[in-house]
Parts: C-alpha cells; sequence; structure tokens
C-alpha cells in the first residue's frame, strides 16, 4: 500500500531522514518504534505529505503522495501526538466539519458522523462541546475525526500518550476493530507492550534511519512465527522447510530453526509429523513470539554497535 | 458559500446567539449616545462616529483575526487536520478569509447601515455608495494583506506571540490606508470627484481608487490561495508573482507621481519608465525579504541541477533571482530611454550612472540578505537584514552628512551627481566583498555541507 523510496528529508539545521526505504502492506498494523530524535515524526509527515521531503518518493498505491497531495488526502487520515480539536464546536459539529472537509457527499455526512461516533462510543456525547471532554474523550474524538471519512490508511503518532491504562485498552481495541474493518495503521509509539498487542509488523528507527523491518508473528497477521529446538543439528531442515507447505522466512541454526507458517493447527500437527518422519530430531515446536521490547533493544544494540542492517 | 466547509465552520464558531445580539446592542448603544450627544440628529457627526466604529471592529479587530486564522490554527494543533483534508487551496483560501472575519463584517455592516442613515439626507446617494464601498474594499484589503502576510511568515516560523500578530495587523492596516485616505478625501469641497491623470488620460479619483481597492484585494486573494496550496505541498510555479509584478509596475508606470518640476524635466517615457523601476524595485526588496531562502533550498536547487531537472529547478528558484534579472533588463531599458544628465529643480542628475549604481545598490542588498540567511538559521534573519538596511540608507549617511563626510555616503546611497569613480567605485567594492563572502559561505553551507550528509 505504501511503498517509502529513498527518503531523505533536511530540516535547515539538521538532516532527519538518509535514504529512507521501506514499505507497508494492505492489511497490516505496523508499529514505527525508535528513540526519541530518530525521525519517526518526521517520516511520518512525509509519508502523509506533510513534509515535502529534500528528495525521493512516497508512493501510496502506485501514487506520488508529493504529486497529488489531495489525491491522497482523501484516502488516508493522520492523527498527530499533539492534536487538536475545535474546543467550542459541539462533537457533532467537529465530525459534521471533518466530513465535509473530506469531501464526503451531503446527505452522507450524517450517517456518518453517526457511525463514526458509535465507533468510538461518543454518541452519548454528540451534543457536547469539545472543549468540555476529558483528555480521553478529546482522544477518542481526534480518532473519530480522523476516521469519519473511512480512509484505507490511518496513521497514528503515538496516539496512547497521556491516555489511562483502561483509555489505552480500548484504544487497542479500536485499532483492531479498525483493522478489521480493512484500514492499513501505521502507529508510532514509546509504549512498547501495548503495540506489541495488536502490531503485526515493525520498523525501527534510529537516527534517522530503518534499521530494522520485520514482520511479527502472533499479533493479527495470518502467518504465525514458529520455532523447532532441536536435540541435535540436522542437515535435511532447512531444505524440508523450504519445500514444507505454508512455510516462509525459514532460519535454520545449529540448535533451533524459525520461520513464518502460514497454516493452522492441523497444518502445523501435519508439519510435525512430517519432521518426525523426515528423522529431523524435534525437540520442541512451539510459537515463537517475539517480545517487541526484545527485537528493539537488539536492533538498537546491534545498529549502536556498528553492524548496521543492509 | 453554503458547501465550503471552512466559511461554515467559521459561521459556526461566530455566530452563537449571544454574539448575534451583543454586536447590534453595543454598536446602537455607542451610536445612541452618539446621537444625544449630537442633539438627537443624524448628519455628518453621526456619521463620524459611525465610520469610527467601522474602523475600529473591521481595521484593528478584524485585521486581527484575519491575520490569526492560520495562526490559531498552528497554536491549536488543528492545522494539520485542515492540511489533511480534501479542501481545496481556494476553498481554503476564501473560507479562512471571508469565514474568520464574518462577525466582524456583521458589525461592520451595521456601522455602514448607521453610516447611511446619517448621510442619506446630506450626500447624493451615488457619493455615498461610493463612500461605503471605500470603507468596505479597504476593509477587505486589510484583512487579505494581514492573512497574506501571516501566511508568508508561516513559511518561516510556526511559532508566533502578540507581536508578530501586532506587525501583521499593522501591515494590513499600512496597506488599505492609501485607498482609504485617498478615496475618503477625493472629493472637492463642492461634492465633485478630483481627478487623476491614468497613462495621460483622466480618471475620476474615487473611481481609480475603487477599482485599485477591488483589484488589490484580488491579487491579495490569489496570494493567499498561492500561500495555501504550499502549504498543502502543492508545486508553485513564479508565474502568478511574475504577473502581479508585470500589473503593478504597469500600474505604477501610468501613475502620475513625481513632481511636476522633475517630471517636465523628462521625457515623457523615461518618466513612466522610472515610475515603473521605482515599483520593480520596491517589489523586488519586498520578496527578497519575504520569500523563504536558506542552505535547504539551494541544497535542492543544486541537485535540481545536478540531475538537470530544470522543471522543477525554475519552479523552487528564489523569485528574488527573478526579480534581478528583470532589474538588469529594465535598467538596461531606462539607460537607452533616459537623456545622459538633466537638471531637475537646478540641480544636475547624471541619469545613467545613477541608474547603474542603483542596480548595484539592489545587487549588494539582496547579496547581503541572501548572505544572512545562507550563512546562518533564524527566523529572525530577514528582519535582521531589513533592520541593517535601514540603518545603512537613513542613520549612517546622515551621521556622515552631519560629520562633514559627503563623499562616504557614495558606500550608502546611490550618488546623483557625482563622477563615475565616485558614484560606481565604492559600491562596486561593496559588491564584490558581499559576492565573495557569499562565494565561500555557499561552500561551506550549500556544497560541503550538503555533501556530508
Amino acid at each position: 500500500m505504501i511503498e517509502v523510496k529513498n527518503l531523505i528529508f533536511e530540516y535547515p539545521t539538521k538532516r532527519a531522514l538518509f535514504d529512507v526505504s521501506c514499505e507497508i502492506k494492505t492489511g497490516s498494523i505496523t508499529a514505527l518504534v525508535g528513540p526519541n530524535g530518530a525521525g519517526k515524526t518526521t517520516l511520518i509527515r512525509c509519508i502523509v505529505g506533510l513534509h515535502g521531503p529534500f528528495s525521493g518518493q512516497v508512493l501510496f498505491d502506485g501514487v506520488d503522495v508529493h504529486e497529488h497531495p489531495r489525491d491522497c488526502h482523501r484516502r488516508m487520515a493522520y492523527l498527530s501526538d499533539f492534536f487538536g480539536v475545535y474546543d467550542q464546536l459541539t462533537v457533532r459539529q467537529c465530525l459534521t466539519y471533518t466530513a465535509r472537509a473530506y469531501g464526503v457527499a451531503g446527505d452522507q455526512v450524517r450517517t456518518v458522523v453517526e457511525a463514526a461516533a458509535a465507533r468510538l462510543n461518543l454518541t452519548d456525547r454528540l451534543r457536547e462541546k469539545a472543549g468540555a471532554l476529558s483528555r480521553g474523550l478529546r482522544q477518542r474524538l481526534a480518532i473519530a475525526q480522523a476516521i469519519v471519512h473511512e480512509p484505507e490508511f490511518l496513521v497514528l503518532d503515538e496516539p496512547a500518550s497521556g491516555l489511562d491504562p483502561e483509555a489505552r485498552q480500548s484504544l487497542s481495541a479500536l485499532l483492531i476493530g479498525l483493522r478489521d474493518a480493512g484500514m492499513t495503521l501505521l502507529v508510532s509509539s514509546h509504549i512498547l507492550a501495548e503495540l506489541e498487542g495488536y502490531c503485526t509488523d515493525m520498523l525501527i528507527m534510529r537516527e534517522g534511519r530503518i534499521i530494522d523491518s520485520r514482520q511479527l508473528s502472533g499479533g493479527l497477521s495470518e502467518a504465525r512465527r514458529l520455532r523447532i529446538d532441536l536435540a541435535a543439528p540436522s542437515d535435511q531442515l532447512a531444505a524440508l522447510l523450504e519445500s514444507a507447505d505454508g512455510v516462509a522466512q525459514a532460519s535454520v541454526a545449529d540448535d533451533s530453526a524459525t520461520f513464518l507458517f502460514a497454516g493452522d493447527l492441523a497444518g502445523q500437527t501435519a508439519l510435525l509429523r512430517q519432521l518426525v518422519d523426515a528423522g529431523i530430531p524435534v525437540a520442541a515446536l512451539r510459537e515463537d513470539r517475539i517480545a517487541l521490547q526484545d527485537a528493539y533493544i537488539a536492533q538498537i544494540h546491534q545498529y549502536d554497535s556498528g553492524k548496521k542492517p543492509s | 458559500m453554503r458547501g465550503n466547509p471552512e466559511f461554515i465552520r467559521n459561521l459556526w464558531l461566530e455566530f452563537t446567539l449571544h454574539r448575534v445580539l451583543v454586536m447590534p446592542a453595543i454598536v446602537g448603544i455607542l451610536f445612541l449616545l452618539m446621537y444625544l450627544v449630537n442633539g438627537q440628529k443624524l448628519d455628518s457627526a453621526t456619521a463620524v462616529s459611525a465610520a469610527i466604529l467601522f474602523c475600529a471592529i473591521i481595521f484593528i479587530w478584524g485585521t486581527r483575526v484575519a491575520s490569526e486564522s492560520v495562526i490559531q490554527e498552528i497554536n491549536g494543533s488543528t492545522w494539520d487536520t485542515q492540511r489533511m483534508s480534501a479542501m481545496g487551496p481556494w476553498s481554503m483560501a476564501w473560507g479562512k478569509l471571508f469565514g474568520s472575519t464574518v462577525f466582524v463584517w456583521y458589525g461592520g455592516f451595521i456601522c455602514m447601515g448607521l453610516y447611511w442613515m446619517s448621510y442619506i439626507d446630506i450626500l447624493a446617494e451615488d457619493r455615498l455608495a461610493k463612500l461605503i464601498l471605500v470603507y468596505v474594499l479597504s476593509g477587505v484589503i486589510a484583512h487579505a494583506t494581514g492573512l497574506l502576510v501571516s501566511m508568508q511568515a508561516i513559511q518561516k516560523r510556526r511559532d508566533f506571540g502578540r507581536v508578530q500578530v501586532a506587525f501583521y495587523l499593522l501591515v494590513g492596516f499600512a496597506a488599505a490606508l492609501p485607498g482609504l485616505y485617498i478615496g475618503l478625501s477625493g472629493w472637492a469641497d463642492d461634492g465633485v470627484y478630483r481627478v487623476m491623470l491614468f497613462y495621460d488620460r483622466v480618471f475620476p479619483l474615487i473611481d481609480c481608487v475603487l477599482i485599485a481597492l477591488a483589484v488589490y484585494s484580488l491579487w491579495a486573494l490569489i496570494g493567499i490561495w498561492r500561500m495555501m496550496r504550499s502549504e498543502l505541498q502543492m508545486v508553485n510555479g513564479p508565474w502568478v508573482w511574475l504577473a502581479f509584478v508585470a500589473f503593478t509596475v504597469a500600474a505604477a508606470a501610468g501613475v502620475r507621481l513625481l513632481p511636476p518640476e522633475v517630471g517636465r524635466a523628462m521625457p515623457d517615457i523615461s518618466s513612466k519608465a522610472y515610475h515603473g523601476y521605482a515599483m520593480l524595485l520596491i517589489l523586488t526588496y519586498i520578496i527578497a525579504l519575504a520569500e523563504p531562502k536558506g542552505p535547504v533550498l539551494f541544497r535542492r536547487l543544486r541537485r535540481y541541477a545536478q540531475l538537470h531537472d530544470w522543471g522543477s529547478f525554475f519552479n523552487a528558484m528564489p523569485r528574488t533571482i527573478l526579480m534581478l534579472i528583470f532589474v538588469l533588463l529594465a535598467s538596461i531599458v531606462l539607460l537607452r530611454l533616459s537623456e545622459s544628465r538633466i537638471i531637475v529643480l537646478e540641480q544636475p542628475i547624471n541619469f545613467h550612472l545613477a541608474t547603474i549604481a542603483t542596480f548595484l545598490f539592489v545587487l549588494r542588498d539582496v547579496g547581503f540578505i541572501y548572505l544572512l540567511n545562507i550563512s546562518r538559521y533564524s527566523p529572525r534573519n530577514d528582519m535582521s537584514a531589513f533592520l541593517y538596511l535601514a540603518l545603512a540608507y537613513t542613520v549612517i549617511p546622515v551621521a556622515l552628512i552631519f560629520l562633514g563626510l559627503n563623499p562616504l555616503t557614495a558606500l550608502f546611497w546611490p550618488q546623483w551627481d557625482a563622477g563615475a569613480g565616485l558614484t560606481l567605485g565604492p559600491i562596486i567594492i561593496e559588491v564584490l566583498i558581499v559576492f565573495a563572502l557569499m562565494a565561500r559561505v555557499w561552500k561551506i553551507r550549500v556544497v560541503r555541507e550538503g555533501d556530508a550528509v
């Protein structure tokens, strides 16, 4: 859906993005993580066409976002970490304005406004002034504004900051719901444990560069990452995994192997039987849920110790 | 208008029932007070009080809200939502200009109604209608200019305080003042319009003022539209600016502003050319100070040049560079049109040398402005440059004259009656110094730092 190609961005006093390339797949929830100052917000603002890059391209379904910003904006939405709402307007007015601003047809406005309010549990607040809402409710209103026109691609920059645990949990549920409804999401956050619950992919940034891009298992992706522990090294394992149905991205070591598996539990049982029948000394087969935090820290350390990824 | 979401949002914000009632109440009470003080008569005294109320509401309050209309979105973190919307730049431009000021106009039109009531038995209807149009169009131009200048500033910085807003308010008011003043004072005592010469033809002054106010309000709105396009990351070529320059220079050339003695001393064609030339210089300084410029822009231009992407290069190129080319061409035309030496008010003027010196001074000043902007990053670079140049053209040369060091003023002013050495020597040296420094800074900030990152 989104293809970032060799993006370079410069602020007057420094370069913020160095030749960044990455991809965001349709239907994914991609976590964009990295320390403060890594360039996450700059990358996000370039992706949604709010910053013009020094060079490089951002393609949204093949359309250059910076050459056709308005065409792309109709189909995407962005919620900044420092979002604002119009305090003097009611919730209904805020949503109606946004719907009209995004070009929703006049006879559809009422329907989409009420649908967005219902999705965010704001139906009983439609007549309240935005300025009278709590921080959590304002956040919900801001998200409702962002999705009122049913965008295909939603970008959220630090959406959970300032929310209490209950509101964060409901935000997670909401993002999963949006993903199930067909939206593609890009979420930047510092709270890795929270992202772990729903993200399918992860991009790690440091010093203006993408230092790792990976699909996560266990999230909502169709494929799960499985891990085989071996009692002894096996020469045949790599070839067997390569030829097995539903297996991808296999990585084999002396004592273990990991791979993405697209099948269900029955398929997993069949795969295990196939390996055991072939004489592979399987000690265990289990889901390899990579802790986001561990992956992140490992990549950061690897980058800092000079082993920059290719 | 019904379909513009930005305008409708402003209507929701501005027209609460409370405000709708309070505005006529306050204006009415103040006017009633004046009416009672005036012996319960409607005449020029009550008309003036209605006009003062109009000016306070429209020029002070209105220009402030117009100037702040985008700044408030930035400060309230709602600007990104608007920039991400599907609204076009034109809808946003007029939606903001007329939407943010809609309540102010509500009060303004009430004042103009009272103005009409006060004067209707004193002035002819057509004159009264034209007077009201002068007020209204002056208000539009003040608002449009305030918003335009604030949006131009947004291109350079994203944080604003009261001082900046007060500055935009002043600029907006200054843009409206000439039209307002001439429009209101452009009648002879017998009520007949004064006239003016435009391209040697006689026109009623008031009509010219009204047309000028309407046309420049439109130009300001076009300017806001271009700024909106830029905010929405759309590419803006230089054509609209060049059209504005051509229009304004042509208009200025047609207006007789030089004192008659000077005008008589010059051939007619060069008199017109000098008017246009002077306007070209003013616009060159305005754009040189106003448009964003810095090492990142020049690194980008350098990249376009390396890629032979001349279309992007031309679109991104500072308008100032084009203006310098036009100033050079205009100077050459002027040299051909004007006499080498003329006497004005018994003062000999060496036109040719002065024209060459003027071009060199422009080159020096623009070079200096760019030198500051390329050498360091600061949102105050242009204000600093403006202050330095203001000092260089006023305080320093005046002080030199008082000290009896008149020849040294050649460093600061074009000389009108000196020899070639004194007229051109100092300024050539200054230009060389500025451009040598610029080359050095360019090498470090654009080439070396651009290659390093």
